[in-house]
């Protein structure tokens, strides 16, 4: 009996405690909402600076390790809390000093010396001497992921001369390699050693890949103060910078992975959060738009969205059949999708260093496809052949652009079928010819501003199976192309080279539509910060636009 | 009265007369609460929308490839009763038309985990106390640990992320209920006097659970596919919510209604819409669910 | 006493095998997986002995049962599950940040299912047939035929975004030094900051609810039906020819019996929340449990997903050991099966 009587009054209590709860609640928000907003963006009440800026992210990555990311997330963070040789010019791209002062290269161009600032201090305050860079490029070789495949097959070695001098030893010429440091980040050997463990890589354990789990190590002009896998990273100032940090700039950054579009246009619209990275489908860009706050800009990215087709799979493998779809894909339409965006006949950003305007890509026409199709092998029985189009969930408007190709194909005659993959297996998908799609569509971009960049990712053998190439094309002849352009250190002779690659795909592999260059459109709240990007000085590769240090809060 | 039954086994034909007596009686039971009508008629609807979507949808072809984003975003009109989505598509005939994998997901899910299911729980429920009964139940333990959605999504990113095998990995969390609940019915059914006197007269067990046990779990699994319905709706449009079972273009109301989350709250038909089918949809199988569970336990007593 | 200890250890002992056979099945399985876990997490641009190296840490390129055994002798040993490829740490790292996030959100709402669902289902049948029956009746029905993403929409953008009585989403920050239990509530008690545990029930309430809400309206209908089968019950007659009070009568010999059934479902309900909560916690930016279990599998993380199944296991065991205990507690004629 007493049991009961006990179990009741738990019961009751628990509901009373609910209630009364929930009560409190509603009565307090008010009060609380204000107290919140008093404290923590005095910004709109009192017109103070605030110093915490709160942006987004498509997603947080798993690690902020530099020998391991490569993707556009990774270097979002990796810009603001690590620091390279060089560092690219704004407007053009090519190389300026950053870490090192100057640099010279004899015995065509396989040894490079390079001569470092004495000034830098990592985040912990430890001066950067030769000996991080030296550590830095034997980690991410070691490691063997992220950006290491651009170093591994051309650094044979790194010398230490004394603390500011460094040479680099190639095994082979390497045309682009003073671009590519912008992808060599330079870690704090003496922090990394002391916390190091255990680990595959011998006397280096585990190159305290376990510590950079949830720190950094660098000499930019953050740290990660606080990092949530998968969730949020908060980056503080460095108080050692060894440069200059505008008095404006955000003290901390709060970097949160967000992508579902109802949430951002809300937290936005709240003012919970002062900049959303970009990859918004229109409409929300639209709708947010209508508060007079906010403004957007458009940043291009290094590279360009691609229709990859499989040139080893039926219908695809026919020539005929690749310029057809190539003429069916009406690329004018799609790029009104995305609200207008810069269309490329070459399959390399206009934008680049390399790039050639001596190519025309096949123009929209669907009587050119029609014919196409008669003059291939697939001409009378191209309903046995059922065309699938798959495009990444989640990837923005990228679903309409396939819906709009998948239309536009139908129209001429093909079957299609549409699948939209989750990003796991479509990276699985692009693993075997079999599984890999007729059609794919997805983002390449390169690592460094050049065109040999985006054609070694984007065409050569070396990414068939990833994807960045569903298109397998796996040709002796243009691999053999591509090495020898890059291996060519004169820039003139380079130039030639890259516009004969770019030539040969256009007209005898046609692998690939080049849809339009990538852009990602951020939005914020002009009434938090400006930035560069906003102003009108666009950086030409994407994660230099969101470098904090930039940033001016209001 | 053991006489009396072993006469009634027999002469099953001549209870014909008794049967529709009994149907009509629960029938009247049946219709005499207007929800249970209600039910039915939602029930019938969805049915035949589901056979005829094809022809009734006013725009068929919005089911697939078409883009007509110069109509994107109309309103709800007389022209598009519940207006169009982002491509200019018609909401309407895509809800009608995303009935179909819905209700296709939702019978093949029964029909898998019904057949395993009970005869799984016919199989235990006949060894009951023997190592096959432990064997069993510890199987259906096992599966009925793992979440159903959870247990879904491995299948589909295991295998292949289709309809087929979102229905494969609804089926393979679904059958254990089935088995636990034949179990159950058959475990005490067979303390039943009538059991007993059968199993006495030396009638063959293996036919005592076709003949006598079969017959009388049928309402009961009935009643429960019939309710099992809507959850399996409800679970499939969790997991097309998030991307798992049919593909687009072809519409299912579980993706149509995160599509449109994401133009919330400008354009609120694209989630409001196919969030109301559901509910009316689901609605509709409980309802008819609770009717039959009312006349049928009823006539249990 | 002695024999549900018994009755306890016996279950112990079949969760146990249940796990072992479950583990060893979510392995052999993972080997079935077309495509390459270990190439997809290292990226497109990875080196081939990164990659090798890799999957010879984790033991994925030797035989099943080696890597099977290697596994349990962790377990066993140094109860360690292994490194998640996702996150490149140690999976009961991972377990141990993400999971009391959601057991917390779960257990919250497993409060509401029981006090609003007994509630609900309480005055319904009190004022069966009247139009309170028939409002909550609605309602409960409305509640058990929704979606709970719907209601996870609708209530952010009503409660959250229009009114603001609720953050959109998120949960408040912690400084790592005040992470204790890892569940926000009790954390912010300890820390004795009152204020900071009132945020931390605002955040958990709607998630709690849009995730709870199917269940209550449910548990509701099932308490109600309980109760109304249980008033035309015989002892219910004499205890009211005998003069009990109503009041009494309702709360003494009403609800005691009710809650068998109320209870059984209850259970089922509660182990079921965790693994329906993903597109919750997606929706309220809760990062848990159970967006961590869909990102293991999306990743196709093999120690992440023994991991998950694992714990999905474990707690579905032991809630329905309690819902047993609870039965037997609730009416001393059923004895805990196999206790014999």
């Amino acid at each position: 009996m007493k049991k009961k009587w006990i179990f009741l009054t738990v019961c009751l209590m628990a509901l009373m405690g609910l209630v009364g709860c929930s009560g409190n609640k509603t009565q307090e928000t008010g009060e609380k909402t204000q107290a919140a907003v008093a404290t923590e963006a005095p910004v709109s009440a009192e017109k103070t600076v605030r110093d915490t800026l709160r942006t987004t992210q498509t997603a947080i990555p798993d690690t902020c390790d530099p020998a391991k990311g490569s993707g556009e997330n990774d270097d979002l963070i990796f810009v603001n809390i690590y620091e390279t040789l060089v560092y690219p010019n704004a407007t053009t791209g090519d190389a300026e000093p950053l870490l090192a002062t100057s640099w010279t290269s004899d015995n065509d161009g396989l040894k490079w010396t390079f001569t470092l600032r004495d000034d830098v201090k990592f985040s912990d305050g430890t001066p950067m001497t030769a000996n991080d860079v030296k550590y830095s490029v034997d980690r991410l070789i070691a490691i063997g992921e992220g950006f290491s495949y651009i170093f591994k097959d051309v650094i044979a070695s790194v010398d230490v001369v004394d603390d500011t001098t460094v040479v680099f030893n190639l095994k082979k010429s390497f045309g682009p390699f003073i671009s590519s440091l912008i992808k060599l980040r330079i870690v704090n050997s003496t922090l990394l050693k002391a916390n190091q463990l255990d680990g595959n890589y011998g006397e280096n354990g585990d190159y305290g890949t376990t510590y950079l789990l949830n720190h950094s190590a660098g000499s930019g002009p953050y740290y990660i103060s606080t990092f949530n896998v998968n969730d949020s990273v908060y980056l503080t100032e460095n108080s050692n910078y060894w440069g200059a940090i505008n008095d404006k700039a955000p003290k901390s950054v709060e970097i949160t992975g967000l992508l579902d579009a109802a949430t951002s246009k809300m937290l936005l619209n709240s003012g919970e959060v002062d900049l959303l990275h970009g990859r918004q489908v229109s409409t929300t860009l639209k709708s947010l738009l209508t508060n007079p706050e906010f403004a957007t800009t458009s940043i291009a990215e290094t590279g360009m969205n691609y229709f990859m087709m499989n040139t080893k799979k039926a219908p695809t493998d026919d020539l005929h059949i690749r310029k057809a779809i190539s003429y069916a894909c009406d690329r004018n339409a799609m790029s009104a999708i995305y609200g207008g965006m810069e269309l490329s006949d070459s399959p390399i950003p206009s934008s680049f260093w390399g790039a050639t305007d001596d190519v025309t890509t096949y123009p929209y026409s669907e009587e050119d496809a029609k014919k196409e199709i008669a003059l291939s092998s697939y001409a009378n029985n191209l309903a046995d052949y059922p065309v699938e189009i798959a495009y990444i969930q989640g990837n923005g408007d990228t679903g309409k652009l396939a819906m709009l190709l998948g239309s536009e194909l139908e129209a001429v005659g093909f079957t299609v079928k549409i699948s939209e993959v989750p990003w796991v297996l479509f990276c699985d998908n692009a693993a075997t010819v079999e599984t890999s799609p007729s059609i794919t569509n997805a983002n390449s971009n390169a690592s460094y501003p050049e065109a040999g960049s985006l054609l070694e990712v984007k065409f050569s053998s070396m990414t068939a199976g990833t994807f960045n190439q569903n298109e397998w094309i796996l040709d002796d002849k243009l691999d053999a192309m591509i090495a020898d352009s890059l291996a060519t250190v004169d820039n003139d002779a380079r130039l030639a080279k890259y516009a004969e690659i770019q030539k040969y795909l256009t007209t005898d592999v046609v692998p690939t539509i080049n849809t339009f260059v990538g852009a990602v459109k951020p939005i914020w709240n002009t009434s938090v910060f400006s930035w560069p990007a906003g102003e009108g000085s666009v950086h030409v590769l994407e994660e230099y636009n969101y470098y904090y240090a930039d940033f001016m809060m209001k | 009265m053991l006489a009396a039954y072993l006469q009634k086994l027999d002469s099953d034909k001549t209870n014909k007369n008794s049967r529709i007596e009994q149907f009509k009686r629960n029938w009247y039971k049946f219709s005499r609460n207007p929800m249970n009508i209600i039910g039915l008629i939602i029930v019938a609807v969805v049915i035949f929308v589901t056979i005829f979507a094809k022809t009734l949808a006013p725009h068929p072809e919005d089911a697939g490839l078409h883009v007509d984003i110069m109509n994107a975003f109309s309103k709800p009109t007389l022209k598009n009763w519940a207006g169009t989505d982002e491509y200019g598509r018609d909401l309407f005939s895509r809800i009608i038309i995303g009935l179909r994998p819905s209700m296709g997901i939702a019978i093949m899910v029964l029909a898998i985990s019904v057949t395993i299911g009970v005869l799984l729980g016919l199989v235990a429920g006949y060894y009951k106390g023997t190592l096959i009964d432990l064997l069993i139940s510890r199987i259906t333990e096992l599966f009925m640990s793992i979440p159903p959605l959870i247990l879904a999504m491995v299948v589909c990113t295991m295998f292949s992320n289709n309809y087929f095998f979102a229905a494969i990995g609804i089926a393979v969390a679904w059958w254990p209920w089935y088995t636990r609940i034949t179990y159950n019915l058959v475990t005490s059914l067979s303390n039943e006097l009538f059991i007993v006197y059968t199993e006495l007269a030396g009638v063959k067990m293996m036919k005592i659970i076709i003949r006598e046990m079969l017959p009388n779990i049928t309402s009961s699994i009935l009643t429960k596919m019939t309710l099992d319905t809507g959850s399996i709706i409800l679970v499939a449009s969790s997991m097309s919510y998030v991307g798992l079972g049919v593909q687009p273009p072809t519409p299912s109301l579980g993706s149509m209604v995160s599509e449109g989350i994401a133009y919330l709250p400008e354009f609120w038909w694209l989630t409001v819409m196919p969030a109301l089918a559901v509910v009316v949809i689901v609605m509709g199988f409980n309802l008819l669910g609770d009717g039959l569970t009312d006349v049928l336990s009823v006539e249990d007593k | 006493m002695k024999e549900g200890l018994i009755y306890v250890f016996k279950r112990f002992i079949h969760i146990l095998i249940i796990l072992l056979v479950l583990s060893f099945i979510v392995f052999s399985f993972i080997r079935l997986i077309p495509g390459d876990p270990v190439k997809s997490t290292l990226g497109p641009l990875a080196s081939e002995e990164s990659v090798n190296r890799m999957t010879h840490e984790l033991y994925l390129d030797r035989p099943l049962v080696v890597q099977y055994g290697h596994w349990l002798k962790n377990v066993v040993t140094q109860g360690d599950f292994g490194k998640s490829l996702l996150t490149s740490r140690p999976v009961s790292l991972d377990i141990k940040e993400y999971l009391p996030r959601s057991l917390e959100l779960c257990f919250l709402s497993a409060l509401m299912i029981l006090v609003f669902g007994v509630l609900f289902g309480t005055i319904s049948a009190v004022f069966r047939n009247t139009w309170i029956d028939n409002v909550i009746r609605f309602l409960t029905y409305l509640g058990v035929v929704t979606p709970p993403y719907a209601f996870g929409v609708l209530f952010l953008l009503i409660f959250s975004y229009l009114l603001k009585w609720f953050p959109i989403g998120g949960l408040p920050r912690f400084s790592p030094e005040n992470v204790r239990t890892g569940m926000l509530s009790i954390d912010a008690l300890l820390m004795g900051n009152f204020s900071l545990f009132i945020k931390v029930l605002q955040s958990y309430f709607l998630p709690c609810l849009s995730l709870a809400i199917g269940s209550i309206a449910y548990q509701a209908r099932i308490h109600r039906s309980a109760m109304v089968e249980n008033v035309n019950a015989d002892f219910i007659a004499f205890a009211e020819v005998a003069g009990v009070s109503k009041s009494k009568l309702i709360f003494k010999h009403l609800m005691k019996p009710s809650f068998i059934p109320t209870l059984t479902v209850y259970g089922l309900q509660v182990a079921s929340l965790l693994g329906n909560a993903f597109i919750i916690e997606s929706m309220f930016r809760i990062n848990g449990f159970s967006q961590y279990s869909l990102n293991v599998i999306l990743n196709k993380d093999p120690y992440g997903i023994v991991a998950v199944t694992f714990i999905f296991g474990v707690i579905f065991a032991v809630v329905n050991l309690c819902i047993d205990i609870g039965v037997v507690a609730l009416d001393p004629r059923i004895r805990l099966k196999g206790a014999e």
